[in-house]
This record gives structure tokens, C-alpha cells and sequence, in this order.
């Protein structure tokens, strides 16, 4: 199913610019990105990381620019129909919905692989009944793989914080996405949840074989996963390449880690 | 027994007692009255939950949308459709057409008032009860200020019966759907609902106009019970006393709205004794409760016979965390 030839990448993003009025908070963003391949993306609080996410998804819409995906051009779709052709994400603060159960969570981002129809629901057909019984089944086999089968009737917001940051990730999964998105996966974790949270990521990556970009402060995570890495500061890009060399480059050691830094991270 | 047939054999059982009590007058003819406006209240309440409780909006337009069906019914029932011994056999077409108008009206207004939210959404919907309200005073067809008049009493037992069932039935099959986690995905973050494919506008929008329908057909309901509408009936003041049914029976549920419109409507009935000072008692009950129980009769519980059927089972290796 993907289309994996030199000339016609996964996931093309070319020349992505926005502002905010005056402020220029993403310019000429540019990254291509193969099946399976993991990308970080780092940069000072404000850079225009998660506005890089935000373009993508298409809360906000780019002022130039375009985002491809395996052929189909994504860059005026609105959010839902950006999800549903394989781009999913996580967020930064947990936005699980507060009031369902983590089951019904999990099942929501299901809402763009059932095509049943609302006369189909209403009167409880067999297409519905199946769709749903197959929703159902997927959701709980993605919860399984991480361990949760055994809270799904639990609400979500119940749940400790290291859990609803899994129930995110297994949310974004449910879509079938190819191009996973997370937005500071490891914040508010200490280091050894962050070693355990890059063997569940890599472990994503091959299961459900998705490309991922991956926003994060914690270099120790950036470092042990990312194949590549772009460095943002003020919405341009300072640097592409690989993690070892970030501690080289003098701009990204005075935008990103300041005077006194420590390129080891923690 | 097997729990899929308690939902027909019920129904079957009220629809048998609703006909004898009908075609046998076999209830007082005040209580039967009382039964009616109950079974029109819970129309109104479960329709309205689907907005204000699974959604989380706060619409306050549910009085226009009701006084949209009355209207359209009664002027299908009184100059469209054929008079006879046998015309209430068309009622049921009556109630449709007053339910597609609101469901169109729903629409129309959906489409502006969910570009705002919140207090936003609420004042556009009052707005949407005074235009309906000016419209119906100065259409020449439906005799103005004085009320319309002439409407035959085709509503039963039996039919707010079937319209109630059918109402409560369509919200719990659109809530446990596809299109019903959507709706409550809006209520707790659209922007993430939207983030997870969700189309929130559809859902939205959706919301709205089934619930418009239903109001829409409570409306049609109610114009063929006290046989005489005016426009002033349709005031805010309609729409608040839907909102207190809700709010008491707990909105986001199924029973909720059920147990409120039943619990009020009775009420009011039970305190007519202190005349005028019901409409002080009873609020000042309705505040105790809201202090003591917040959230409503209900409190966002959901009684066992509402929940989704067919009932879940619990997944194979429940109870085993597996290893990754």
C-alpha cells in the first residue's frame, strides 16, 4: 500500500509558512519523511513546534506551503479529513474526553473508518451492528497490546497520568494512521519512564508500522530515538541533521541550550 | 429471559394499555390529560437533552422549534389534508410535516449559531423563539395574536405513546453510534473530537436538527391536545420549563429526561391546590435539589435498561495485563 520509491516519499511537507498578525510563527518548513523513519523535532518554548503540528493537521490553515501524503495533497482538507487519509496525533496537555470510558475514547477515533449510514444507526442494522462489533474489536485489541484490557470500562481521566498518555498514543492508532504525530510524549516523566516510553515508541513504529515526527524537550529521548532531528527557533529552521551532531552546531547550542549547556541533556 | 425481548414485549404492553384506554375511555378523562402532557414533555426533554446534555450547548430555542411543529401540524390538519370521519387516520403525516418544518428551521439556524458557542448560542436561540414568535403573531394564515384556532383532538394516549418510544429509542440508538460518541466528543473537547476524525460540524448540526425534529413533532402533539395555540404559548417561558425537566432529571442521560418531565409535570399537578404559589414552591423544590444533587435526579448514572444493546460482554483476557 505505500508508495516507498526515492522520488515519492511518505509524507512531503514543502515551503510550510504561517503567521499570527504580524509574527511569524512557522517559515518555509520543509521535511520529507520514508516509512518508518522517526524525526525529531526540537526547539526553544515558541519556536512554532506544535504550530507545525497544528499546520498539519489543519487546525490552523498554512498562509503558503503544502503537505502531501503518499499522493494526496492534505493542505486544504479540513482536520477530520486530514485524520481519516492517516495522519494522527497526540498532545501536549492530555486532551482525552473527560467523560467517556476509556473503551469510548478509543472508539471515537474510530469515527472515520465506520461508513454506516445515520439511518443504519437509528435502526440498528446489521452493517451497523458489524461495524461496530469490528470498531469494538480493533480498539480493544490496540488497548490490549498495551497492557490496558483490563480498565477499558474505566473513565479515561480516572486513570493515572502515565496511562492517559498511553490511552492517547492508542487512540491515535485506532485511525490506522501512517504518520503518527507526538507532541511531547515524555513530558512530566522521569527518566526511567522516558527509557521505557522510547522502547513503547519504537515498538509502535514497528507494529503498526508508522513514520513519526516526535516534539520533545528531553534530549535523553530525542537522542535514543531519532533518526533525524530539525531544530526550530522562531519559526526558522536552524538545523537538519543528525542527533549527535546537535551539541556540535554553534546555533542550536546558543538557541536551544543556552550558555551553560549540557549536551548530554538531563 | 433473554433482554432483547423486554424492550418489544414492553412496548407492546403500553401500546395494548394506551388503545384500551383510548377506545375504551378507560382512564379519567383529567388523568389521561396528565399522562398526555407527561409523554409531550418527555418528547420535548429528551429531544432537548441531545443538544443541552450529550452535546453540552446551551440552547434555549426549543420553544420555537416546538411552536414550528405546532403550527405546520395544525395547518396540515385544518386546511390540507382532507376532513372526514376518517381524517385522524392522516394525524400521523401531520405530526411528520410539523417535525420536518422544525427539523428545517433546526437546520437553518444550526448552520449561524455553531459558529458561537456557549452564551453565544443561547442568545441566538432566543432570538430564534421571538422572530418565530413575531412570525406566527403577523402570517395571515394562522389568525395572528388571537391564536389559531379549530384544531381537531387527534392527539391519544396512543399516539404520544408511540412518539414518545420513538423519541427516547432514536436518542439512545444515535447516542451509542458512531455519530453519538461524536456528539459527546464535542461536548468534551471539540477541538480533540475533530483531531481524532470526528466531523464535528456534521455531528453538530446533526445534534440539532434531530432534535428539532422531535420538538418539532411534540409540538404537533401539543397542538392537538388543548386544540388552541397562540403564539404567546411559545414563549421562553416554554422553553425554560423544558430546561428545568432536564436539568432535574439529570441531563446526558436517557432516564434523566424521562424521570424529570414525569416528576414535574406531576408536581405542578399535585401543588395546583396552592394556586398562584406553585410557581413559587415549585422552584424553590427545584433549588433544593440542585443544591443537594447537582447533577439531576439522575446525577449522570444511566439506569440499567438504557444502556447500549446489545449489552457488551467483557473482552476475552479481562483481567490479565498483558505484557508489550
Amino acid at each position: 500500500m505505500t508508495n516507498n520509491t526515492p522520488n515519492n516519499p511518505l509524507f512531503q511537507i514543502t515551503g510550510l509558512s504561517h503567521s499570527f498578525g504580524g509574527l511569524k510563527a512557522v517559515s518555509h518548513f520543509d521535511l520529507t519523511l520514508e516509512p518508518g523513519q522517526i524525526w525529531g523535532l526540537i526547539g526553544p518554548n515558541g519556536a512554532g513546534k506544535t504550530t507545525v503540528f497544528n499546520l498539519i493537521t489543519g487546525v490552523y490553515k498554512p498562509d503558503e506551503g503544502s503537505i502531501d501524503l503518499n499522493g494526496n495533497d492534505l493542505t486544504s482538507l479540513p482536520s477530520h479529513a486530514i485524520i481519516a487519509r492517516g495522519v494522527s496525533r497526540t498532545f501536549q496537555n492530555i486532551r482525552l474526553f473527560k467523560s467517556m470510558t476509556v473503551l469510548d475514547n478509543v472508539r471515537t477515533a474510530g469515527y472515520c473508518r465506520q461508513n454506516y449510514s445515520l439511518w443504519s444507526a437509528l435502526a440498528r442494522t446489521t452493517r451497523f451492528t458489524e461495524q461496530e462489533e469490528r470498531l469494538r474489536q480493533s480498539a480493544i485489541e490496540v488497548l490490549k497490546t498495551f497492557g490496558l484490557v483490563s480498565r477499558i470500562h474505566e473513565l479515561a481521566m480516572g486513570l493515572p497520568y502515565g496511562l492517559q498518555r498511553t490511552i492517547e498514543l492508542a487512540r491515535a492508532l485506532v485511525s490506522r494512521p501512517r504518520v503518527l504525530l507526538l507532541d511531547e510524549p515524555g513530558a512530566g516523566m522521569n527518566p526511567a519512564e522516558i527509557d521505557k516510553l522510547a522502547a513503547t515508541i519504537l515498538w509502535v513504529r514497528d507494529t503498526f508500522g508508522v513514520a513519526i515526527v516526535l516534539i520533545e524537550h528531553r534530549m535523553r529521548l530525542v537522542m535514543n530515538l531519532c533518526e533525524q532531528v530539525k531544530v526550530l527557533n522562531f519559526g526558522e529552521t536552524i538545523f537538519q541533521g543528525k542527533p549527535g551532531d546537535l551539541s556540535k552546531n554553534e546555533t542550536v547550542v546558543k538557541a536551544y541550550f543556552g550558555e551553560d549547556h549540557d549536551p548530554a541533556g538531563n | 429471559m433473554d433482554r432483547k425481548y423486554i424492550g418489544p414485549l414492553l412496548f407492546a404492553a403500553g401500546m395494548a394499555s394506551t388503545l384500551c384506554c383510548d377506545f375504551l375511555h378507560a382512564l379519567d378523562p383529567y388523568v389521561a390529560q396528565i399522562i398526555m402532557y407527561i409523554g409531550i414533555n418527555i418528547i420535548m426533554t429528551a429531544s432537548l437533552n441531545l443538544v443541552n446534555g450529550y452535546m453540552g450547548e446551551f440552547s434555549v430555542g426549543h420553544a420555537a422549534f416546538m411552536a414550528v411543529g405546532a403550527y405546520v401540524a395544525s395547518f396540515f390538519s385544518v386546511s390540507i389534508l382532507p376532513h372526514g370521519p376518517w381524517s385522524a387516520v392522516f394525524f400521523p403525516l401531520c405530526l411528520l410535516a410539523g417535525g420536518a418544518a422544525a427539523a428545517l428551521v433546526g437546520f437553518l439556524i444550526a448552520v449561524p449559531a455553531f459558529k458561537a458557542r456557549d452564551d453565544y448560542l443561547a442568545i441566538i436561540t432566543l432570538a430564534l423563539i421571538m422572530i418565530t414568535k413575531s412570525v406566527f403573531e403577523n402570517l395571515p394564515w394562522f389568525g395572528g395574536p388571537q391564536g389559531y384556532s379549530g384544531i381537531q383532538k387527534y392527539t391519544n394516549l396512543s399516539w404520544v405513546f408511540v412518539c414518545a418510544t420513538a423519541t427516547v429509542v432514536v436518542v439512545r440508538n444515535l447516542v451509542n453510534s458512531n455519530f453519538g460518541r461524536g456528539i459527546i466528543a464535542v461536548r468534551d473537547d471539540e477541538v480533540a473530537a475533530n483531531l481524532v476524525s470526528v466531523n464535528t460540524k456534521y455531528v453538530k448540526v446533526l445534534a440539532f436538527v434531530v432534535s428539532a425534529f422531535f420538538a418539532g413533532v411534540g409540538g404537533g402533539l401539543f397542538a392537538h391536545l388543548i386544540q388552541f395555540i397562540n403564539p404567546r404559548t411559545f414563549s421562553i417561558i416554554k422553553s425554560t420549563d423544558f430546561l428545568l425537566m432536564l436539568y432535574l432529571g439529570g441531563s446526558g442521560t436517557l432516564a434523566g429526561p424521562i424521570l424529570g418531565a414525569a416528576i414535574w409535570t406531576i408536581l405542578l399537578e399535585l401543588l395546583r391546590f396552592l394556586g398562584i404559589w406553585r410557581f413559587v414552591v415549585a422552584p424553590v423544590a427545584l433549588i433544593i435539589l440542585m443544591i443537594y444533587r447537582p447533577l439531576g435526579i439522575m446525577g449522570g448514572k444511566e439506569i440499567k435498561w438504557f444502556r447500549p444493546h446489545p449489552p457488551f460482554p467483557s473482552p476475552p483476557g479481562e483481567g490479565e495485563r498483558i505484557k508489550q
